[in-house]
């Protein structure tokens, strides 16, 4: 069971992923050579090292905000961490595209 | 400096090796006659010389200076124009050889150099000039400079991102984090997912060398329309839609075929990062994507990380504001205890989608604080469901479709957000249509709030807010500070397709104005947004060969080659290869001085209206002033195209054998003919027949007719002027000088009598400003041709090195940050131009302890760190430190100047704690 402390730090998606374990498409997943699934998530923390110790991959670091490829295992430890303030699934952004509705 | 040295030393050996070659076939006396460019051309036949007006059948266009025309046309030769002093013709090589023999015959000159037709939105930003050398003359084309872009890939096969040898490749890297099959290749170095191509591995596949070994596609082909709007070279056509930054690097990151993920952008400026230190060159990053969930106050993941990125000199990222300004996506209202306030969507009725999840909305609500508010929502059928502050609640067994509230305050902003998703669950409750209502209350205080409808599709259809607006619809990442945000207008309103069809869009011709669609600021804290405005309708840039283009033939403009697309996303590509041209020539600007030379630059007019303002920002795009205030920030370059007369056309005229057509032209300023506009009338029009040229040129005024010629002629193939819109006609060399108040005129005109060529004549005329030749008489026409003549001016610029203190650049030493430090601080500073640097700290007693820069670098911001050791990497002890640096400038070659008054030495204090 997660505490509301840590539901605060998650989004709807990773709180279901924490408390059932399933993925239900809502995450970009891959498998690692060991053959574990990791999820890709940003996690806002002041702390790299401390999220890298918990064994997560991380692709990207921008200050704050840190790409990681966590296992649901990797995510419950980063989740305690006191220097991570949230974890998110990442948003889908789109084309800027118009398609134009008005040819003659 | 090696390579161009070396390049120099080849092309001279390479001409003397030639004249040598020519030499011993010509008289020395016909050959001083010659321009050196019809030397070139003579000793070797089949060289292709882009500095020479030549026409398809290898007939060279040429000015030859002689009183006597006569004796060429009794020697055959035909005369196109004839003047006191010269004639115009077009010759072949023997025929330049045999009137280079004629007495009578003082010199001949090439014509103008036969341009590329270039379309109208990079001219229209002033790429085109910097590409011809109106600055510096020097040609800024964007080399030194990588451009990525991030998007739904890039046909890298496509001839407009190759070099001049087809085999050779422009893309440095494609990395495609989409594909998940291992034996395609291997992810990029310190990724774990995708696949990355080498420059190596796609001009193996150029040159035949390898086959199917690259499996990345672009099959949406957005991507590769963006890719060469900033970058393309115009290869496949004549150059005639050429890219901003045609000699830019180039990598591309296919991230999505319609869609991406936030995690996936943010690695790719990990990516951007990397190759930017990997090849040693600035970068620009392009993201013509977004969406409009998220704070709208740049501080999404990607909006903070965007900020992270540019922090470091030589790197920029311009992003598209978005294209929700028509949708009434934005509501914002009060809630206080007294008055809870409630937000109405409409969900239309609709045959759902088959699976589950496919039909939603979300609805995402945004406080300025972390105030206490909950949030109730009521579906069609009254079904209540209420979200408690910090919580996540769902309801799924509703009949109305699964409802999912997540009232919570936001780690990176510390502001409230209340999500409200509602879906299909179970496919047999997509959610109902008819009216639902979220009623937010609070119990103390008073407080704004913003809402957008984040995304939608219930059955392919669209959900919609009551009372919606078009305020703060900037979306996420274009909110970001960070980035550069671009709006989109309208520079072309008609575009041909391949089969002749013309197309518009409908109602009046919008040309010049905001594009419709094109999304509008603030952003969510009352920060501008959009920065700047660029070209985004009617873009005609490259077709990637994977897009199935069934049903697409409104927009194929040439087939297999090139196709018409709108959006924002084609607006942010003109700036982000503006942003290239300016990294090319200063590869150490940041990210916010290349936004303060865009925006500080940008042009008003009757439709931007006062600027800044949240449809245009800062104005519409000029490059070419930018890139002037570059080096001299006291430069003004100003475009003006001069129009007499009503906005629309009449009927038509047409142009044929030995007829001119002149129209008069009265610059407001002094300065130089840079280019003409000719508006064409529609294919169904027959426009141009025949395969010969326009010739375009500059005469002054006498008592009303065309006097004397000023400067030489430019020439345009008419296979490439295009029916129905304005067709850019530049001229390269800018020498025409024009004087404000005086009367001159453009005149045109065919070279080959039997071709025809019809233009359309102004809705309204005035001023009787258009006159036919008709081989001996020139006659005032009714109306006035549309035919608009540019002039630019210009003021404050030097020669480079000039203007010392006007820079772009200045001494700056910034205090180090953090500051107190324990691990690594970061020292900033600033040098005007090129010159010895010298960053060294110093302990409390004046002892040196670390020397951190001691080398030539070129002007721009740099940024240094110390981890707090000594020079042999002793951990140093808490305390005060100094840091200093001393700067002597130098010539450009490196050689240290003697002006003592150019020496800088700055101190700045320091606090290591252990």
């Amino acid at each position: 069971m997660l505490s509301e402390t840590e539901k605060a730090k998650l989004d709807p998606p990773l709180i279901r992923l924490l408390t059932n374990g399933d993925n239900v498409g809502e995450f970009d997943s891959s498998k690692r050579s060991d053959g574990s699934t990791t999820y890709t998530v940003v996690i806002i923390a002041s702390q790299e090292d401390e999220v890298r110790a918990t064994g997560a991959t991380i692709s990207s670091i921008f200050g704050s905000v840190i790409v990681a490829h966590a296992t649901i295992d990797e995510l419950r430890k980063i989740l305690l961490l006191k220097s991570v303030r949230a974890i998110q699934t990442g948003s889908q952004k789109i084309i800027q595209r118009k398609k134009p509705k008005e040819l003659q | 400096m090696k390579l161009l040295v070396r390049n120099i030393w080849t092309l001279v050996f390479m001409l003397s090796v030639h004249m040598t070659l020519f030499c011993s076939e010509v008289p020395h006396k016909q050959l001083s006659k010659l321009h050196p460019f019809l030397r070139s051309a003579i000793g070797k036949p089949n060289q292709s010389l882009h500095k020479l007006a030549q026409n398809i059948s290898t007939r060279y266009n040429v000015i030859i200076y002689t009183k006597n025309a006569g004796e060429l046309n009794s020697s055959g030769i035909r005369i196109n124009s004839k003047y006191s002093e010269f004639v115009t013709a077009q010759l072949t090589k023997e025929q330049i050889l045999q009137v280079s023999d004629m007495e009578s015959v003082r010199y001949i000159t090439p014509g103008k150099k036969m341009l590329p037709q270039i379309d109208v939105s990079v001219p229209e930003t002033g790429a085109s000039l910097l590409h011809s050398g109106f600055i510096n003359n020097t040609s800024y084309k964007g080399n030194g400079a990588i451009v990525l872009i991030y998007d739904t890939g890039i046909d890298w096969k496509h001839l407009d991102f190759r070099k001049s040898d087809t085999t050779k490749s422009r893309i440095l890297c494609i990395w495609d984090q989409t594909d998940t099959i291992a034996t395609h290749g291997n992810p990029p170095a310190g990724f774990t997912y995708g696949v990355e191509y080498s420059q190596l591995q796609i001009e193996n596949e150029l040159s035949g060398l390898s086959n199917n070994t690259i499996h990345e596609e672009d099959i949406n082909g957005h991507g590769t329309h963006v890719a060469s709007t900033a970058t393309g070279n115009g290869l496949s056509n004549n150059q005639k839609y050429i890219g901003m930054a045609p000699e830019a690097d180039i990598i591309a990151v296919k991230g999505g075929d319609y869609s991406f993920d936030e995690t996936n952008m943010i690695d790719c400026l990990t990516y951007a990062q990397n190759k930017a230190a990997e090849y040693g060159k600035p970068i620009v990053v392009n993201w013509s994507i977004g969406g409009q969930d998220g704070a709208h106050d740049g501080t999404s993941p990607s909006e903070l990380a965007i900020d992270e990125f540019v922090r470091t000199p030589g790197r920029a990222v311009c992003v598209s504001a978005g294209n929700d300004a028509i949708h009434l996506l934005h509501f914002n209202g009060i809630i206080s205890p007294s008055s809870p306030d409630t937000i109405q969507i409409n969900v239309p009725i609709y045959l759902p989608n088959k699976d589950t999840e496919d039909d939603y909305f979300y609805i995402s609500i945004w406080l300025p604080d972390s105030q206490a508010v909950t949030a109730t929502v009521k579906s069609p059928s009254n079904i209540t469901f209420t979200s408690p502050i910090n919580t996540d609640t769902i309801c799924s067994n509703s009949s109305d479709g699964t409802i999912e509230v997540w009232n919570h305050v936001s780690a990176t902003n510390s502001h409230r957000e209340i999500a409200v998703y509602v879906f299909d669950s179970t496919a047999q409750h997509p959610p109902r249509s008819g009216k639902w209502t979220v009623t937010l209350s609070m119990t103390s205080g008073s407080v704004q709030y913003d809402c957008w409808l984040a995304d939608s599709d219930v059955g392919g259809s669209g959900v919609s807010l009551v009372n919606g607006n078009n305020n703060k619809t900037v979306g996420t990442p274009a909110t970001s500070r960070g980035a550069i945000t671009v709006a989109s207008y309208a520079t072309k309103w008609y575009w041909p397709t391949s089969s002749g069809v013309m197309q518009s869009y409908g109602g009046t011709d919008q040309t010049q104005n905001i594009s419709y669609y094109s999304s509008i600021g603030p952003a969510a804290d009352g920060r501008q947004k959009p920065d700047v405005a660029a070209p985004g309708q009617a873009i005609i840039a490259a077709l990637s060969r994977n897009v199935d283009t069934t049903n697409k033939w409104r927009d194929i403009v040439i087939t297999d080659k090139y196709q018409r697309m709108q959006g924002t996303s084609m607006a942010a590509p003109h700036c982000t290869g503006a942003s290239a041209l300016l990294l090319g020539a200063h590869p150490n600007l940041t990210a916010e001085q290349i936004k303060s030379l865009l925006t500080s630059t940008a042009n008003s007019d009757s439709y931007t209206a006062n600027v800044p303002n949240y449809y245009w920002g800062y104005g519409k795009l000029d490059i070419l002033e930018a890139m002037a205030k570059s080096f001299w920030n006291t430069a003004n370059v100003t475009r003006n195209v001069l129009s007499y007369d009503g906005s629309g056309s009449n009927n038509i005229v047409t142009l044929s054998g030995s007829e001119k057509y002149a129209v008069r032209f009265t610059p407001t300023t002094n300065g130089k003919v840079t280019g003409i506009q000719i508006n064409l009338p529609p294919q169904i029009s027959n426009p141009i027949i025949g395969d010969g040229v326009l010739i375009c040129e500059i005469f002054s005024n006498n008592n009303g007719n065309p006097g004397s010629k000023i400067d030489n002629s430019v020439s345009r193939n008419l296979a490439l002027l295009s029916p129905t819109t304005n067709n850019y006609i530049q001229w390269t060399d800018t020498s025409a000088k024009v004087i404000s108040e005086e009367d001159f005129f453009v005149v045109i005109s065919v070279n080959n009598p039997s071709d025809t060529i019809k233009i359309l004549n102004e809705d309204i005329s005035s001023g009787n400003r258009t006159m036919l030749f008709d081989g001996s008489n020139w006659s005032t026409q009714t109306y006035n041709l549309r035919i608009r003549s540019i002039i630019t001016s210009t003021s404050g610029l030097a020669s480079i090195g000039q203007s010392f203190e006007n820079r772009l650049f200045t001494f700056q030493l910034n205090q180090n940050f953090p500051n107190p430090f324990n691990i690594s601080t970061t020292i900033e500073y600033q040098i005007p131009y090129k010159g010895m640097t010298n960053l060294k700290v110093f302990d409390l007693l004046g002892r040196q302890v670390k020397t951190l820069i001691d080398v030539v670098q070129d002007g721009g911001t740099y940024r240094v760190q110390w981890d707090g050791k000594s020079e042999d990497g002793v951990v140093l002890s808490s305390g005060v430190y100094y840091y200093q640096i001393e700067y002597l400038p130098t010539d450009f070659s490196g050689t240290l100047a003697n002006h003592k008054s150019t020496f800088f030495k700055k101190s700045g204090r320091m606090v290591l704690l252990k």
